[in-house]
């Protein structure tokens, strides 16, 4: 379970994630990394956005549960789709001791991503899934926080992509 | 009219559409037709020559373009424009998620599961090859899912 993010105590918060192309273990088709360490506590990330609900969240929502986060966006046909149901296997086969879990997909494309986009791509994959989508700016705090590089590349004539994390 | 017909005969035979077989094609159901979609399979050149994919294109997508997802040693992933794919005699060539993949944007109907598509394989001697791809889940990773 090497993709957990370990949340140890009460007061001593602590977190490793997996963010982004956390596909790399089982295809095995990128440079495999060392674990990166975060530069924030969770206490000290001051972001907000808004879930796949309509609510409001920050990084609160993440305090006391193990946490699995995992960068991404709508118009991502490829590998996105492919980890998002690679991760509803994995959080199929804990059961119900996903409760004791917390999954997130947050949003590198707020330009595109909308809160019902997010909530509609979401819905293909586990229903244990949260989905965040903050504002361009919210969005750069939480990669900061979390250590997560994202920037937005041209592709063909009137299209884009987002290389991240 | 007779004098055409062998050279017309002798172009066939060595038209690269003709060494380039297509195995374990699928595509990825879309949501809606406002986010893209991809597609995979593999290619294997028979032939005695190096075969060029120039291009492929859909009915069903208004653009059709060549990705690769590329995972550079900071761990950052993007994808990647592909012009032209090369391959060279006895071959193959796997498109496939997290690497190769076409992707189909602008789409004029939803790529709906179960159902299938249709893309044609455009080479570097203008020959093309139409082939059949069925749709599977958004979910699906590869041609054995559903």
């Amino acid at each position: 379970m090497k993709w957990l993010v370990k949340y140890i105590g009460a007061t001593i918060l602590s977190l490793t994630t997996l963010t982004g192309f956390g596909w790399w273990q089982i295809d095995g088709s990128a440079q495999k990394q060392q674990n990166q360490s975060l530069p924030a506590h969770l206490l000290r990330m001051n972001f907000l956005m808004t879930n796949h609900l309509g609510e409001t969240v920050s990084p609160k929502q993440l305090l006391g549960k193990p946490a699995m986060i995992f960068f991404g966006f709508t118009y991502c046909p490829d590998i996105c789709p492919n980890t998002l149901m690679e991760i509803t296997s994995w959080v199929e086969a804990l059961g119900k001791e996903v409760d004791s879990l917390k999954v997130v997909f947050i949003s590198v494309d707020p330009e595109r991503d909308d809160v019902e986009s997010v909530a509609g791509y979401l819905s293909n994959f586990s229903p244990s899934i949260e989905g965040w989508r903050g504002s361009k700016n919210q969005l750069a705090i939480a990669g900061n926080s979390l250590g997560v590089k994202c920037k937005r590349v041209d592709t063909d004539n009137s299209d884009y992509s987002i290389d991240h994390t | 009219m007779f004098a055409f017909f062998p050279t017309a005969l002798a172009a066939q035979d060595t038209e690269q559409s003709n060494f380039i077989q297509i195995e374990t094609p699928w595509a990825r159901a879309s949501i809606g037709t406002m986010r893209p979609s991809a597609a995979y399979f593999s290619l294997h050149n028979s032939g005695k020559k190096t075969v060029l994919i120039d291009s492929i294109m859909s009915e069903i997508a208004a653009k059709s373009s060549i990705h690769q997802t590329t995972v550079n040693v900071e761990g950052i992933g993007g994808m990647r424009l592909v012009k032209m794919i090369q391959i060279g005699p006895g071959e193959s060539f796997e498109f496939k998620p997290g690497s190769y993949h076409v992707m189909l944007s602008e789409l004029k109907e939803p790529l709906v599961q179960g159902e299938s598509i249709s893309l044609i394989l455009i080479f570097g001697d203008a020959s093309k090859k139409t082939f059949e791809v069925p749709v599977l889940s958004i979910g699906a990773r590869n041609a054995g899912d559903k």
